[in-house]
């Protein structure tokens, strides 16, 4: 096929471009073999149903490059608090390599640390074979971070590339403690494909929390993909939060392999326009007396569509789970989608999963309750749809990012 | 007075599929393959006018270009279509029999074994009974009196004898002869089936049956069936399956339409127990199914009832398009699964009319080695203004071998529409056990009082003839499983 | 101060008011008593303006005819219905609930809004009055209230808006006794000459702690019966049988 052709001389180009080890090369021509014998998903896969991305992929058959560039993060785009900063403006990082006492944070640009498998997820395949960018955090044992690191992944305005791939990669050791909070603020023009691929390893009584936003989407095509291993009473923490993004998939893959291990999910979806937005989740219970938690929110308003895969898969030694899933969608216009897959695969007998998906308008009684305490009909609305997603935010066990959230949907917090 | 007591045999415990055995008869049967010659003898048999065997040809080049689907979750192994028997009659029955006395005793006798008395004397009273006998329909009781008030309730072959107006308006319009590679093999070579009218305004006064026996070996049974309800008219409809026990895979491979009109009601439940194989997962039927019904009217509504406990697979999704405006669906399933048997089952409610309702309570119940999937999609288009769902799929799993599934699609494309989906998975836990226990009851009753309670929401609609011996068979399915 | 004037209200082609008068003065009590399916919930919705109710007549309130005010309207005018169901709105915390609502209402009247901390003060010492836990009030609105908590919540509601006719669909439904004291002594402290009451029950037990001026018997969507309160009384003891068809 044609356009695939001019994907194998991208990338021909590209490797010539790396300087990279034997190994390495070997992976990303193995990746690219993979994803060329199926090419692009299409939504009859039944992993790709309802994705946004079987029909914006296809844009793409040729690919340029970020190169490094001396760019400086809007001011704005700042936090304000303390914390350890990483800075990558359109793909490339232009913050020092940070190390300290305990812990390191590093430009990921070797790969070394990552994992070398390739999978049948043809993104993820295209991703590897041309990753380019990421950053590697590694906590040594013991180590408890005390201020959150921000991750400030900027797409400007002036970004000239077509393709972004990252690779990050994350370690917890043994007791070690982790706030990571990944800003991703797409204001290109431009349509281009981002990829990032994060690996998380969460060693024995490891904790971590992760906590995203996906901020104004308009033209590029995103693939966020994590895949997390928690092990014996490691727990790790998502919440993942996405206003107007369009064209993006959000997949994540927990794999509960040790005892007592406890991964909580949650995402909000707050869509205007005809953006669409798709999160796929994915938990593994691999091992007995293992918990997870996925909660997620939507709220679409004008034409927007919003999709949610979820999936808890218990193996047959896996007793004593408990899984809980949980999928609510607000549709506040006429011309919004939701589209919903909560799916259990169970294969142990001693198991407490549930699931749960609405989908619906705002509840007529309680617009008329606040009305009829004197709060008008737009208040009264905008009353319940922060409510609505307050309680995903809620979630969020970290207090500061609780706030910052809820600030976000301009939650008024003197009250609460 | 004769009930529906023994239409699901009672089981001694511990004792092996009770309808098993084999009625040795005579038969007349079509050479083995799929051929136009095997399409154009079933029509011949059938006496079918000339429409109808074009129909079945049309069907047939279409199938020539279509593939087996192999997206559901139970795989098995290929099946060689050349190899299969697609006609099979009692010889006795070559000539329709003028009355039900004139059946072949043997047949006759292996309905009343099956506890479906064909005889004028001995019939169920208040249920009408069409017998299936491999290709072929036996015999349909009460048919006169049905006639009386306007009823058509005959095999499908008759139909189209003597119906054609009716069959060649419905027949294909809920299920598209090219809707999927099984549904257009059916349409091929389709054998029997019942056909059912019900005209404006009437209530039929019984429950309509239709009992489907496979006998003859290595062949397939491709049953069609076509229930119309006319205006303001109301059926309720009721089928059951078995077969011998054989160590070979046979297919079952059925079409069910329904069409209900303004104000119709049809109520169709199945209690569905194909020999579902023994217990290392050897032989069973293959119960690859097409159902589906269309709420064509305002204010429609049709209520799917299914107990699965049969078939080594079992592959159906027994669904509603509700076109109407205020028209409703519902589906209420039990699957039980045990030793190798694998079940993918579950609904597809289309919501196209305005406030269009549907409910649908699925229990799946896993023991053994055996798979069992909820599949079900809740689709609500954007011009079903003000329409509704509720869904609640329940699984049981009895020990750490087998698998419990639950794979809803839900698709709302109308912010005035409302969509609940509830699903649980759970294990019957060891203090209800205990408490049972102590009360006196054993094991296996205890779980079979506790797998009824779980089932109960979906036992209830089933109509109260065969709401007893369902019961019965749900706690008969599980035996050996625990303990 | 009320004057309902032929009031008849339909919903989905039902007639379930049919030309309902009534007169409440400043400062009245009034009870509608009424069997099932008489039409008292309908009354309430109607008054308090509720959509999907098909509406005619007149009512006038504050020299306005209410049925052209919508919900809020009506509300920041000085209308307040206590539900027999409070709703639950999960992920809205009730302090910012009550805030809202109270400074709506004190911008409609051009009073000045109450910045968080003036808040907080009036609503503590309401709060502490109807034994209310403070705790309560940082929780989500009604979401796991106890039936005697939503009904309190009520009445906190009602004691900070400071409405002038007060509505009461079946507030006694769902109390034990000692809840039942609290929210009549709560509507009790509230009563005053400019206040109107219209108090909407199925028993006469509310009324034994909150004695109304007049009660009516609503049958069929119609008041077929005015007394005092001991009309109430003989209710109770002979039941609706009496006045109804």
């Amino acid at each position: 096929m044609q356009e695939y052709q001019e994907i194998k001389e991208s990338f021909e180009k590209f490797i010539q471009s790396i300087s990279t080890t034997s190994d390495d090369l070997d992976f990303r021509k193995k990746s690219l073999n993979n994803f060329l014998q199926k090419g692009y998903p299409v939504s009859k896969d039944e992993d790709w149903k309802y994705s946004p991305l079987t029909n914006d992929l296809r844009k793409f058959t040729t690919f340029d490059f970020p190169k490094d560039q001396n760019k400086i993060l809007p001011d704005d785009t700042k936090e304000l608090y303390e914390h350890y900063a990483v800075i990558f403006i359109d793909g490339c990082m232009v913050s020092e390599d940070i190390t300290e006492n305990g812990f390191s944070i590093k430009k990921n640009n070797l790969f070394l640390k990552s994992v070398k498998k390739e999978g049948d997820n043809p993104v993820l395949n295209l991703n590897n074979a041309f990753a380019s960018t990421g950053y590697l955090i590694e906590l040594n044992k013991n180590c408890s971070i005390d201020k959150p690191i921000v991750i400030y992944n900027y797409f400007s305005k002036v970004h000239q590339a077509s393709f972004c791939s990252f690779k990050n990669f994350i370690l917890l050791n043994e007791n070690s403690k982790a706030t990571i909070y990944e800003k991703n603020i797409y204001l290109s023009d431009k349509e281009y494909l981002i990829t990032a691929n994060t690996e998380i390893f969460l060693s024995k009584n490891s904790d971590l929390k992760k906590y995203n936003l996906n901020c104004n989407n308009k033209y590029s095509t995103i693939f966020n993909f994590s895949k997390a291993n928690l092990d014996e009473s490691s727990n790790l923490e998502f919440f993942t939060f996405s206003e107007n993004v369009n064209s993006c998939r959000d997949e994540s893959v927990i794999n509960l392999n040790g005892k007592n291990s406890f991964a909580s999910i949650n995402a909000l979806q707050l869509q205007h326009s005809g953006f669409v937005h798709e999160i796929k989740l994915q938990i593994n219970h691999n091992e007995e007396e293992t918990k997870s938690s996925q909660f997620v929110k939507s709220a679409l308003h004008d034409e927007s569509i919003a999709v949610f895969q979820g999936k808890i898969f218990v193996d047959s030694k896996a007793q004593k789970t408990d899984g809980y899933q949980l999928s609510r969608a607000l549709l506040l216009s006429d011309n919004v989608k939701f589209f919903s897959k909560p799916e259990l695969e169970i294969y142990a007998d001693d198991v407490k999963c549930s699931h749960g998906s609405s989908s619906g308008s705002i509840d007529e009684e309680s617009i008329f309750y606040l009305r009829s305490r004197g709060i008008d009909e737009k208040s009264a609305k905008e009353l319940m749809i922060n409510g609505f997603l307050a309680e995903v935010i809620d979630k969020v066990s970290n207090k500061q990012f609780r706030e910052i959230f809820y600030k976000k949907i301009g939650h008024n917090l003197e009250n609460a | 007075m004769s009930n529906g007591q023994d239409f699901i045999k009672d089981y001694n415990h511990g004792a092996e599929y009770a309808q098993g055995f084999i009625t040795d008869i005579e038969t007349i049967d079509v050479p083995k393959g799929l051929t136009e010659e095997t399409v154009r003898f079933i029509s011949n048999q059938k006496r079918e006018p000339k429409w109808m065997l074009e129909w079945r040809l049309k069907a047939f080049e279409r199938l020539k270009s279509m593939q087996e689907p192999d997206w559901q979750k139970p795989k098995y192994p290929k099946i060689n279509y050349q190899d299969l028997y697609y006609y099979s009659a009692p010889k006795s029955l070559q000539e329709q029999p003028k009355s039900l006395d004139d059946i072949d005793p043997e047949i006759r006798k292996t309905y009343e074994k099956l506890g479906i008395p064909l005889l004028e004397q001995k019939r169920l009273a208040g249920i009408a009974v069409d017998a299936v006998f491999d290709s072929v329909s036996v015999a349909t009781t009460f048919k006169d009196k049905l006639k009386e008030i306007g009823v058509i309730f005959c095999s499908i072959s008759e139909a189209t004898r003597e119906h054609p107006e009716l069959v060649r308006k419905y027949l294909g319009s809920v299920i598209p002869m090219s809707d999927h590679y099984f549904a257009t093999l059916n349409s091929a070579v389709f054998t029997d089936g019942s056909f059912v009218y019900i005209p404006p305004g009437v209530r039929c006064p019984m429950e309509l049956s239709t009992y489907f026996r496979i006998n003859a070996s290595n062949t397939g049974q491709f049953e069609r069936t076509l229930i119309i309800a006319d205006k303001g008219s109301y059926v309720s409809y009721l089928e059951g399956c078995t077969a011998p026990m054989r160590d070979e895979n046979q297919l079952h491979a059925a079409n069910v339409e329904l069409v209900a009109l303004d104000d119709a009601e049809i109520k169709y439940s199945t209690v569905q127990n194909w020999y579902p194989g023994d217990k290392n997962g050897n032989g069973g039927i293959y119960n690859f199914v097409t159902k589906r019904g269309a709420c064509r009217g305002r204010n429609s509504k049709i209520s799917w009832t299914q107990v699965e406990t049969g078939s080594a697979i079992t592959w159906k999704y027994p669904s509603c398009i509700l076109q109407g405006d205020n028209s409703q669906g519902e589906f209420y399933s039990v699957a039980i699964t045990n030793n190798y048997q694998k079940a993918d089952t579950g609904t597809k409610m289309i919501h196209l009319g305005k406030n269009t309702k549907s409910k649908i309570i699925s229990k799946g119940i896993s023991a053994g080695h055996a798979d069992n999937t909820y599949r079900g999609m809740v689709s609500i288009h954007p011009k079903a203004i003000g329409s509704k769902n509720y869904t609640q799929c329940d699984s049981l799993l009895v020990g750490n071998k087998c698998g419990a599934h639950t794979v809803p699609y839900i698709e709302n494309k109308n912010a005035t529409s409302e969509i609940e989906h509830e699903a649980t998975t759970s294990k019957i836990s060891d203090d209800q056990l205990f408490y049972c226990r102590q009360r006196g009851l054993n094991q296996e009753e205890a779980v079979s009082l506790i797998v009824n309670g779980f089932c109960k929401e979906v036992l209830q609609q089933l109509p109260m003839e065969f709401a007893v011996e369902a019961q019965k068979l749900v706690g008969i399915s599980l035996e050996g499983s625990v303990g | 101060m009320i004057e309902i004037k032929n009031l008849k209200v339909s919903v989905e082609e039902k007639q379930i008011l049919k030309e309902l008068n009534l007169s409440i003065g400043k400062g009245e009590v009034h009870a509608i008593m009424g069997p099932n399916g008489s039409g008292k919930s309908t009354l309430s919705y109607a008054l308090s303006g509720k959509e999907g109710y098909n509406v005619e007549g007149e009512v006038i309130f504050n020299k306005k005819n209410l049925l052209e005010l919508n919900a809020e309207e009506r509300a920041q005018q000085g209308v307040f219905l206590a539900f027999q169901y409070p709703i639950e709105i999960p992920g809205v915390f009730t302090n910012n609930f009550l805030r809202t609502s109270l400074n709506s209402v004190r911008k409609a009247n051009n009073q000045k809004e109450l910045n968080a901390v003036e808040f907080l003060k009036i609503v503590k010492e309401k709060a502490f009055e109807l034994k209310i836990d403070p705790e309560m009030l940082s929780r989500p609105l009604n979401v796991g209230f106890s039936g005697g908590e939503k009904k309190r919540n009520e009445i906190l509601q009602m004691s900070l808006l400071e409405p002038s006719f007060i509505i009461m669909d079946e507030t006694d439904s769902g109390l034990d006794i000692d809840a039942l004291k609290i929210v009549s002594n709560g509507v009790n402290t509230l009563r005053n000459q400019d206040r109107s009451f219209l108090i909407i029950t199925h028993y006469q037990r509310l009324l034994n702690y909150i004695k109304p001026d007049f009660v009516h018997v609503l049958s069929d969507g119609k008041i077929v019966k005015t007394g005092d309160w001991k009309l109430a009384l003989e209710l109770e003891d002979e039941g609706y049988g009496k006045f109804v068809n």
